[in-house]
């Protein structure tokens, strides 16, 4: 990644705290005419300035690389990995990697030896579907004495993916056989024959989850019906009998998951978009990732981060 | 590597680790000497039981919570200081309060930010410690603390990174280093601004004068141990001690009342003029310890006046102003005879003697008068009768006021002090004008610093008569008592008494031995050096001292602004060398051969061969040297160089490769 | 080093003429312990080619017709009961040979393939519990049509990860053409091919590639190019495809007598080694490997 040009300084809470250290030295040598006094506050004062270059270097020669970044559901945590390299000859301490806007934790590296890296992962909750620009990232460090804080930004192209949040409460649909005809598809009604039992998946209806297995201790798990457990599934965003068109997302996203967890094909059709029925991993994910960037224009960037990038 | 997680970067969650809170407490340690010399007793030891129960404290998670808890022990804290002093007002209770204040949040700190608070505790703390005293050791103890704090705050923010002990010294060292010009700088240049807002803290705390305006019995023997420091001279442009022995003439005491003397309260200027009519004179530079009094030294006896003084009716100095710090001063004094007129007022006075004499010694007086009228064989005869039977101790015993009968005829057991005084009141009582000076004897010669060393113990009294042919003369009484007296310090003096049985004074063997070691005199005189250059050159160094120094330098008349915003601009450019150089020394060889190798796409893309960003250096160089024909070779060369340096196995000589390459590249394109 | 290198390139592109390209990548990849896929129409010189290749460093040479009804023993060998010795003997298969040349690689079943590749990556063969070594140096040149053509079966995207290169002969340019029209016989001309290196330089000279030297700034091209291909395609480049890169270019880098890896060299093996492993990008159908990696190429600035 590249370094934007102009580095940001700012001072820390404890600058503050220093400010007043030397202002009290200041007042006190000069009421006392105190010469030792004077020579601590321009040690001090001195000892502060040329911790400044010291705070620049510190960050020369760092660079950050992001990794691929796995896709998440909203709600959960997105999670970058990256590698922060050090490409200097000297070593480098207490380094923070941040992304401006997201307001998750921010990982500290203590050290990078000379032309080592470090590998860290970033973690935010994930608050919206889509693809996401990752935009800036910020390396942050405020070494050696921790007044001021150096601060150096880098542009990435990385883009991440976020997943509906899988929920609702609609039962999956039995199968069928897709009608190219287009008949308008009947809300599938429920088997009756108790097919046995599967994990519980979260976010899906607790209709039927068996609340006596629960009672005796065991894990969540979800009765199955006759009815879903054979055959290719279609999931239609038509035929869902919801209004918003996010419920319709997050309820496809379960039955996708629900699905893909049964291994049972599935398609999936989307105004202007269709799937034919598949199983496996990268069926799935295509899926997912369609409705992540359904109705949604090209890599999207939150707007804090495009506030901050202007800035 | 290590990695840790904190919310939002601040890294408010962590506790303190052990390391940085090591490295912290070694350094408040370092305040702790001027508390102890100075604040009541208790007050660093409830800082040091805070610092223990921290170390207790911290690795167990206890820490003092509670809001009612931290008020309760700070209004006892309080309450203390207040039953301590009588009083909260002043420096010794401000600064105990402080302390406790500072020994209250060590308990309480836990966050990082905390630990960030207590490093500038510790700043404040070095503070006030140079408000209870500038001695060198005090000084040294403080700037170590300084220091230390600094390897804590950094050992701090390294985290977890290898090496808890060089590693952080060895970066604090390198800031203190680049540090150094910078404090230079502004201690030498950056006006001391005066606030105007002087409140003398310090009156109440300078009774240390050394002696008083009055000689009573005991009153120097009680400074006999006292190894604190009067003063140092230098006899500048002189590399050889003066001659004989050194009296430093301090006051002059006029006002007899048997074996008590007394100076006047105010004395009386007098002129200069006339007084260095010798040749034989000696410049000295003298630096004043503050002794909240106004007396100031000279040889005796001293014929120019420094400025901010007054020549005083007897001929010595008296400060206009009170001598509340440290003063340097030069004097001139004359060696020769002094002046040879006596007034009659002066000669009346110079024979005054209170009525309460004992006919005893009024007779001893008088039959010397009656043996020989000539006042030089009137001394004679009184130096005479103390040589027999008389002892020169340190603890003669308690004498009143009037118990010159009970000193001259039955103990006979003196310090300077009692001899000075009979000796004087006895010239009175034949008829001879005489007055007894008080100030000091000898001193220590520092051979490193070439400086004399006066200590508080080297205080001395001896007299003067008035002798027709040569007027004021000086008698010391006690060269009689005890021969080796004046050409020695005191202390030299005693160990020699220790040597020959005279002094009833022992000590213990080991000790004997190690003081006069040659290593530990050595190690005394450096730190006594040390010492000296601490106190002429650095507090020395004020705003009076800072004005005359800029004067000299032509930059007085600059204006405050200005003179600031200049230090400002050296103070970047320093700033940014600093910078420059660790980026040299850290950048990697790679960066510096891209970055050459970068200027030289710049310039061939200015005369129009441009690289493509995905171009490799060798096509590249192909394709420039096919668009440049008459830069081909350079272009040719220039990129095989670089190509070696870049991409090759690490070429036998790097550094000469790396600065012909540069040097390459800086002339490309200049001859076309 | 390098002379027995040049007569060697110089050797096979007397005889395939015009394709100096293509003959010095398939050196390269040879030097590099790959293996090669050419693909291209029939009759371009692919098996001219592979045979040069084998009788001018005196290997053991074998060529394999992939059909349909191929099974996985007739390629590998198959153990027969032997009723003298009254126990099972294997008898080796054709792959077998220190050169192979498999024609038409798709046409033979996916399971016949797999054992082919197996083979290949792992330099060994493993029947009824036994493993065979397979001889030293091997370098399998497998030849496909292009996909379209009927009755194949495509060989799976993970195993053409398998191969180094792949590289296109091509129809030879007009002047090119004619000297071949005009000379002498291709057959008659292998037949007259002298070895210019024994399989033991070869051995030596393939360790000395690995020696290649690759600086980090070379590392960090590489690795940029991964990286790239990685953001910008949902199948990017493996770490397979880096190793395969490196090779390559520390091949091509040794051919060209240097001891050092350049961007360049990285640029010049880029195509033959990315293009076949791009190929599959979903989101950019219609463009073909080939425009993908050159794409590349020509994006990710040489740092």
């Amino acid at each position: 990644m590249k370094a934007r040009k102009l580095p940001l300084i700012y001072p820390t809470a404890g600058f503050a705290g220093l400010l007043f250290v030397l202002g009290a030295m200041w007042y006190a040598a000069s009421s006392q005419n105190n010469t030792a006094v004077y020579l601590l506050l321009f040690a001090l004062t001195a000892v502060f300035l040329v911790s400044i270059p010291h705070t620049l270097i510190n960050l020369a020669g760092v660079t950050v690389t992001l990794e691929s970044a796995q896709p998440t559901f909203v709600g959960q945590e997105v999670s970058l990995p990256l590698e922060v390299m050090n490409d200097s000859r000297a070593t480098r301490h207490g380094i923070e990697v941040a992304l401006p806007g997201s307001d998750g934790e921010h990982p500290r590296i203590d050290y990078i030896p000379a032309r080592k890296a470090a590998r860290v992962t970033l973690r935010f909750p994930a608050r919206q579907r889509g693809e996401h620009n990752v935009g800036t990232l910020c390396l942050t460090s405020a070494y050696p004495l921790g007044f001021i804080r150096f601060l150096k930004k880098f542009a990435s192209s990385r883009t991440y993916i976020v997943y509906p949040k899988p929920e609702g409460d609609v039962r999956l649909p039995s199968s069928f056989m897709h009608r190219r005809e287009g008949n308008p598809l009947t809300e599938p009604g429920e088997g009756d024959d108790f097919a046995g039992l599967r994990e519980y998946v979260h976010g899906e209806s607790q209709r039927h989850i068996d609340w006596r297995a629960v009672a005796r201790g065991q894990p969540l798990m979800t009765k199955q019906f006759a009815a879903e457990a054979e055959g290719v599934l279609y999931f239609d965003f038509f035929a869902l009998r919801l209004v918003e068109v996010e419920e319709k997302l997050s309820q496809l996203t379960l039955w996708i998951i629900e699905a893909e967890r049964a291994r049972r094909p599935y398609g999936l059709r989307l105004p202007g978009n269709e799937i034919p029925p598949a199983i496996g991993q990268p069926h799935f994910h295509e899926c997912l990732r369609t409705l992540s960037l359904f109705q949604v224009e090209t890599p999207h960037t939150d707007p804090i981060l495009s506030s901050v990038r202007r800035a | 590597m290590s990695t840790s997680m904190s919310k939002s970067g601040s890294m408010r969650d962590r506790s303190i680790p052990r390391r940085p809170l090591l490295w912290l407490a070694a350094a408040l340690l370092f305040t702790l000497p001027p508390m102890f010399g100075s604040l009541v007793r208790w007050v660093p030891y409830v800082f040091l039981l805070a610092l223990a129960m921290k170390f207790w404290m911290e690795p167990r998670g206890y820490r003092l919570r509670f809001a009612t808890l931290k008020l309760i022990l700070a209004a006892m804290g309080l309450f203390a200081i207040f039953a301590s002093y009588g009083s909260l007002k002043g420096v010794e209770p401000g600064i105990s309060l402080l302390v406790v204040l500072v020994s209250l949040k060590v308990l309480e700190a836990h966050t990082a930010r905390e630990f960030q608070v207590m490093v500038l505790m510790g700043w404040v703390l070095c503070l006030c410690g140079f408000f209870l005293s500038q001695d060198f050791v005090i000084a040294l103890s403080l700037l170590t603390a300084f220091a230390l704090l600094l390897v804590a705050l950094i050992q701090f923010y390294r985290g977890s990174s290898p090496g808890a002990f060089w590693p952080p010294l060895g970066t604090t060292g390198k800031i203190l280093v680049q540090a150094a010009p910078l404090v230079v700088l502004l201690f030498v240049l950056f006006p001391r601004i005066n606030t105007g807002l002087r409140v003398d803290f310090r009156a109440n705390r300078l009774a240390n004068p050394g002696f008083s305006d009055r000689l009573s019995p005991g009153s120097i023997a009680a400074l006999a141990n006292s190894s604190e420091i009067a003063f140092r001279a230098e006899f500048p442009g002189s590399t050889v001690t003066p001659p004989g022995s050194l009296y430093w003439r301090g006051a002059v005491m006029w006002n007899c009342d048997g074996l008590e003397w007394r100076a006047p309260y105010v004395p009386v200027s007098i002129s200069s003029r006339g007084q260095s009519s010798s040749n034989n004179t000696i410049r000295q530079r003298i630096t004043l310890a503050p002794h909240g009094a106004r007396w100031m030294f000279a040889l005796d006896r001293p014929s120019e006046i420094p400025p901010g003084a007054i020549l005083a009716r007897g001929d010595y100095l008296w400060s206009i102003q009170t001598i509340r710090k440290a003063r340097r001063y030069e004097v001139v004094s004359s060696l020769g005879p002094a002046r040879k007129e006596l007034t009659p007022g002066e000669r009346r006075e110079a024979l005054e003697l209170p009525p309460s004499i004992s006919p005893a010694v009024r007779e001893l007086a008088q039959s010397w008068t009656t043996q020989n009228s000539n006042p030089r064989a009137i001394v004679n005869s009184a130096l005479q009768f103390f040589r027999t039977g008389f002892r020169y101790s340190l603890t003669p015993g308690e004498y009143r006021k009037n118990d010159l009968e009970q000193f001259l005829f039955h103990r006979r057991v003196g310090f300077c002090e009692h001899y000075a005084a009979s000796f004087a009141t006895l010239m009175r009582l034949a008829g001879v004008p005489a007055r007894v000076v008080v100030g000091y004897l000898g001193g220590e010669y520092n051979d490193l610093g070439h400086f004399f060393l006066v200590r508080q113990a080297d205080t001395h009294a001896w007299c003067e008569v008035w002798l027709p042919d040569s007027g004021w003369t000086r008698v010391d009484p006690t060269t009689a008592v005890a021969p080796g007296r004046a050409s020695l310090d005191l202390h030299s003096f005693l160990e020699r008494g220790i040597a020959s049985g005279q002094m009833e004074a022992r000590r213990s063997g080991f000790l004997t031995q190690l003081a006069r070691s040659r290593l530990f005199t050595n190690a005394r005189l450096a730190l006594e050096t040390l010492s000296y250059e601490w106190d002429t050159r650095v507090l020395a160094f004020d705003a009076d001292v800072q004005e005359v120094l800029l004067d000299s330098m032509g930059l007085a008349n600059r204006g405050t602004f200005v003179l600031i915003i200049e230090i400002l601009i050296v103070a970047i450019a320093l700033l940014v060398t600093y910078f420059g150089w660790m980026q040299l020394r850290t950048r990697s060889r790679a960066d510096r051969v891209k970055t050459s190798y970068e200027r030289f796409c710049r310039k061939a893309a200015r005369l129009g061969a441009r690289r493509d960003p995905w171009e490799g250096p060798s096509d590249f160089s192909r394709r420039a040297a096919l668009l440049l024909p008459d830069q081909s070779e350079r272009i040719r060369q220039i990129s095989d160089i670089y190509i070696a340096l870049r991409y090759a196995a690490e070429p036998a000589s790097v550094a000469v490769a790396l600065d012909g390459f540069a040097k390459e590249v800086r002339a490309f394109g200049r001859y076309r | 080093m390098t002379d027995p290198v040049d007569a060697f390139t110089k050797q096979i592109c007397e005889v395939i003429v015009g394709k100096n390209q293509a003959v010095k990548l398939a050196v390269a990849s040879l030097l590099a312990r790959g293996h090669l896929l050419i693909e291209d129409i029939p009759g371009v010189g692919k098996t001219t080619l592979a045979q040069a290749l084998a009788r001018s460093l005196a290997l053991a040479f074998q060529r394999i017709q992939f059909t349909s009804d191929l099974l996985p023993a007739d390629i590998l060998g198959n153990s027969i009961f032997d009723r003298g010795e009254q126990r099972f003997v294997f008898h080796r298969g054709p792959l077998f040979a220190q050169m192979v040349l498999i024609d038409e690689v798709n046409r033979a079943t996916a399971k016949t393939q797999s054992a082919l590749l197996e083979a290949m990556e792992e330099h060994r063969i493993s029947i009824d519990g036994v493993t065979y070594e397979l001889p030293e140096p091997f370098f399998v040149i497998a030849t496909q049509n292009p996909q379209h053509a009927v009755g194949t079966f495509p060989l799976p995207e993970s195993q053409l990860d398998r191969f180094l290169m792949r590289i296109e002969l091509g129809v030879p340019d007009r002047a090119s053409e004619r000297a071949m029209l005009l000379g002498m016989d291709r057959r008659d001309m292998l037949k007259e091919l002298k070895p210019v290196m024994n399989p033991r330089t070869l051995i030596e000279i393939q360790d000395n590639v690995r020696k290649v030297h690759a600086s980090p700034a070379l590392l960090d091209y590489l690795q940029d190019l991964l990286d790239a291909s990685r953001q910008r395609h949902i199948t990017g480049l493996s770490p397979r495809a880096g190793l395969a890169l490196m090779h390559a270019s520390q091949a091509w880098a040794l051919m060209h007598g240097r001891g050092m890896v350049l961007p360049e060299d990285i640029q010049a093996v880029g195509i033959a080694v990315m293009a076949h492993r791009l190929g599959h990008d979903i989101e950019q159908p219609g463009q073909s490997g080939r425009t993908l990696a050159d794409n590349l190429l020509h994006s990710v600035p040489v740092p």
